[in-house]
C-alpha cells in the first residue's frame, strides 16, 4: 500500500509537475538544468522531516526548495560569473515596440543573465511575492541584500528586454539633507 | 511599460503549458532516492551527524597503487599482548601516518590505542573527494581513512579503507576495538560489525535492509527501524532478540528502558522488554517528534507551517510516568527552537540543534527542559548562510558536525568537539583545504564524511 508521502508526489507529480518545472526554469534560468534541479528539490522535500497533508503545502514547499538548490547548484557549476559575462555581453537588443509580449525564450534567456541570486531574489520577491524579510530568510542573507539583488536584477532585465519596470511595494520617506522643500518619497526598487 | 510579476507570471503560465512530464526513469529515480534518503536522514539524526553516501570507483590511492584490502594503519605486534598499554606513546615520537591530498595530518596508531580510549574519544572517516571544473566528482576519493581523535586532539589513523567501501560509522564503545556501521549490501544499507584492527565488515546477521540505528536498552543491545515493515527490531549482535511495535522518530530514553516516538499520529512510548505502547499525550493536528528525554519526560517538538515552510511551534515535555496529562510548555523564545534528534548529557541537559529554516538547522544549543531555557552555543562561521548543525553527545561531550550547505548537496564537514563542562570547544576535523586540490579539480566536495563518539 503506498505511503501518504508516496501519494502526495504521485498527486504533486501527476497535476503539477509542468508548473513546476517552468518555475524552475525561471529560477535556474536553464530548461535543460530545470528538471534536474526539479528533482532534487522533490527528492529533498518528500526526504526531509516535514509531512505535508496537502498538496499547496507540498508544491510550496518544492518550490522554495528549488529556489535555495539552485543557488548550490551554480555554485557546484562555477558558473555565476561565468554565465553572467557571457550572457550580459551577448545581450539581444530590446525588440522596439513590443511592449508587454516577451517571448518566454526570451525572459529565460534574459534571466539567464542574471547572477543566481539576483535571479532568485526576482523571481521569489516578484512571482512567489514573498516579502523582503521572508526572501532574506529563505535565502539566508540580509534583507539590504535582497533589496539590492532585486533592484539590479530588474534594471538588467529592463537592460536586456527592454520595457520592465517593478511596480512599488514598498516605499520609504526620506529626508535629505538640504534647505527647504519636502521629503522625497522614493519607491523600493 | 510591463510590470515585471506579470511578465514572470505569463513566462511562468507558458512554460507550465508546454506538456513536459515526468519519465519513468527520473519517476524511479526519484522514488529510489527519496526512500534512501529518508532512511539516511533518520540515521543522521540518530547519530547527530551529516553522513554522505560516495560515489566511488574502483582503484588505489590518488597517484599510488595500492591494492583494495583494508589495510591496519599499524604493523601487528609479533606477539600478542592482551593487556593494553595505559597511554598512547608520545605524539612526539609517533610516526606520521600516509598522507594523501584532502586528509587530515595523523600518526600511525600504536598498539593498545583503541583498547586505552575512553568517553569522549572520536572515530572519524575521511574520503576526500573533489569537484572538477565542469562541476563532475571526482572518480573515486583520493583516500578512504578511518582515525581515531583522543581529547587532546591528537589524530590516530586506525585504517586504510579501500576506496570503493562504503562504511557509516554508528556506534563505538570506548575500549574496543569494533565499532557498528552501516554498509552497502546486495539490498541496500547493512548493519555490519567493522573490526578496526583488521579492516574486516561483517554484516550483522538477520537483520533486515535497510534499517537505521534508534539507540541500544539497558541491557546493551541495539535497537533498530524497519520503516519498510514498520517494525522496532532489537538486536543483540548476534541475533535479532525481539520485535517491537513501530514508531516514528523513535527515541530511547537514557536507562534504555522506554523508545518514545509517534504511532498512527499519537505520541507514545514503548517498553522495550514487553513491547507494551503507552500514549503519553493527547495527539494533536501537528507533527510532532521526540527531542530528548530529561528523567522520565521527554521533550516534544512540533512542526507547523508559516509562508510554507516548516517551522517549529510548540515546544513542550511530557511525563512518561504520567501518560495522558497535558503536556507543559517550556516557552522558549520563538527564534530559537529545538528541531531535530537531541542527546541527553550526563547532568540531564539535551544537547540539540535550533533555528530550522527550510532544510537547515542554523545552530545548536544545549536545552534545560527544568529551567525552560537553550542555551545558544555558537559555531564557528556562524554568518555562511547554507550553515547546517548536527549534534551526537556522550557524558558531557557533544560532537558537532557542520555542513556548510543545507540542500543536500556535498560539502567538507567541520567536526567540533565541545565540552559541557568546561565549555571548550575544539575543531577536531577541519574542511580539507582547497590549496590541496589535486589538479583538474576546482574544491572539495567531502572531506570527513563520518564521525562517532565513544560511549560508555
Amino acid at each position: 500500500m503506498a505511503r501518504p508521502w508516496e501519494r502526495l508526489l504521485e498527486q504533486l507529480v501527476h497535476e503539477r509537475y509542468g508548473m513546476l518545472v517552468g518555475w524552475a526554469t525561471l529560477v535556474c534560468g536553464s530548461r535543460e538544468d530545470a528538471q534536474d534541479l526539479l528533482q532534487d528539490a522533490l527528492m529533498a522535500t518528500f526526504s526531509s522531516r516535514a509531512r505535508f497533508t496537502t498538496l499547496p503545502e507540498a508544491e510550496q514547499y518544492v518550490r522554495r526548495a528549488v529556489a535555495t538548490r539552485s543557488i548550490d547548484a551554480a555554485r557546484r557549476r562555477g558558473r555565476e560569473r561565468t554565465a553572467f559575462a557571457t550572457i550580459a555581453g551577448h545581450a539581444p537588443a530590446p525588440a522596439p515596440g513590443v511592449e508587454g509580449h516577451h517571448l518566454p525564450a526570451d525572459v529565460v534567456r534574459a534571466l539567464a543573465g542574471l547572477a543566481p541570486r539576483e535571479r532568485a531574489c526576482v523571481v521569489l520577491r516578484h512571482l512567489e511575492d514573498l516579502s523582503v524579510r521572508e526572501t532574506a530568510g529563505l535565502l539566508g542573507i540580509s534583507e539590504g541584500a535582497v533589496k539590492r539583488y532585486t533592484s539590479d536584477g530588474v534594471a538588467q532585465l529592463d537592460a536586456t528586454l527592454g520595457g520592465v519596470t517593478a511596480t512599488p511595494s514598498e516605499s520609504m520617506t526620506v529626508q535629505p539633507v538640504r534647505r527647504g522643500g519636502a521629503p522625497t518619497e522614493v519607491p523600493e526598487r | 511599460m510591463t510590470d515585471v510579476h506579470d511578465l514572470l507570471a505569463r513566462t511562468h503560465d507558458a512554460l507550465g503549458a508546454s506538456g513536459v512530464t515526468l519519465d519513468d526513469a527520473r519517476r524511479d529515480a526519484l522514488l529510489t532516492g527519496i526512500r534512501r534518503r529518508r532512511r539516511r536522514r533518520h540515521t543522521a539524526e540518530a547519530l547527530g551527524v551529516c553522513v554522505l553516501v560516495l560515489a566511488v570507483g574502483t582503484g588505489g590511492w590518488f597517484g599510488l597503487t595500492r591494492d583494495r584490502a583494508p589495510q591496519p594503519a599499524q604493523s601487528p605486534t609479533a606477539t600478542a599482548d592482551p593487556t593494553p598499554t595505559s597511554a598512547p606513546t608520545s605524539v612526539a615520537d609517533a610516526t606520521p601516518a600516509p598522507d594523501a591530498p584532502g586528509l587530515l595530518p595523523a600518526v600511525v596508531m600504536p598498539a593498545g590505542t583503541l583498547e586505552s580510549s575512553t568517553p569522549g574519544w572520536v572515530l572519524t572517516r575521511q574520503a576526500p573527494s573533489y569537484q572538477t571544473g565542469d562541476g563532475e566528482w571526482s572518480d573515486e576519493p583520493t583516500a578512504n581513512v578511518v582515525d581515531a581523535v583522543a581529547p587532546d586532539g591528537t589524530r590516530y589513523r586506525v585504517l586504510d579503507l579501500p576506496v570503493d567501501r562504503y562504511v557509516d560509522l554508528v556506534r563505538w564503545d570506548a575500549g574496543t576495538t569494533t565499532a557498528l556501521v552501516m554498509t552497502s549490501g546486495p539490498e541496500g544499507r547493512v548493519a555490519a560489525r567493522l573490526d578496526l584492527l583488521t579492516g574486516e565488515v561483517t554484516p550483522l546477521p538477520g537483520l533486515p535492509s535497510p534499517l537505521d540505528h534508534v539507540g541500544r536498552t539497558a541491557a546493551g543491545d541495539d535497537v533498530w527501524s524497519d520503516e519498510i515493515d514498520d517494525r522496532l527490531v532489537v538486536h543483540d549482535g548476534t541475533a535479532v532478540v525481539r520485535e517491537l511495535p513501530f514508531v516514528r522518530d523513535a527515541l530511547v530514553d537514557p536507562t534504555g528502558t522506554r523508545v518514545a516516538g509517534t504511532r498512527d499520529g499519537r505520541f507514545v512510548a514503548v517498553d522495550v522488554t514487553t513491547g507494551q505502547v503507552t500514549e503519553l499525550a493527547p495527539p494533536t493536528d501537528e507533527m510532532c517528534s521526540p527531542v530528548g528525554w530529561h528523567g522520565s519526560d521527554v521533550v516534544v517538538s512540533c512542526l507547523g507551517f508559516e509562508a510554507s515552510s516548516p517551522v517549529v511551534t510548540s515546544v513542550f515535555r511530557v511525563d512518561a510516568d504520567a501518560p495522558g496529562t497535558e503536556g507543559a510548555s517550556l516557552g522558549l523564545p520563538v527564534d530559537r527552537l529545538p528541531t531535530g534528534r537531541g542527546w541527553t548529557l550526563a547532568d540531564g541537559r539535551i544537547a540539540v540543534g535550533h533555528s530550522l529554516q527550510v532544510e537547515c538547522t542554523r545552530g545548536w544549543g544545549l536545552l534545560d527542559p527544568v529551567a525552560g531555557t537553550l542555551q545558544d552555543v555558537p559555531v564557528p562561521a556562524p554568518d555562511v548562510p547554507e550553515l547546517s548543525v548536527r549534534v551526537q553527545a556522550a557524558g558531557d561531550v557533544v560532537l558537532v558536525a557542520v555542513s556548510r550547505s543545507c540542500s543536500g548537496d556535498a560539502t567538507p564537514l567541520q567536526v567540533l568537539r565541545y565540552d559541557a563542562t568546561t565549555g571548550a570547544q575544539v575543531e577536531i576535523a577541519a574542511p580539507p583545504s582547497d590549496a590541496d586540490v589535486p589538479a583538474g579539480g576546482s574544491s572539495w566536495a567531502t572531506g570527513t564524511v563520518s564521525s562517532v563518539i565513544a560511549s560508555r
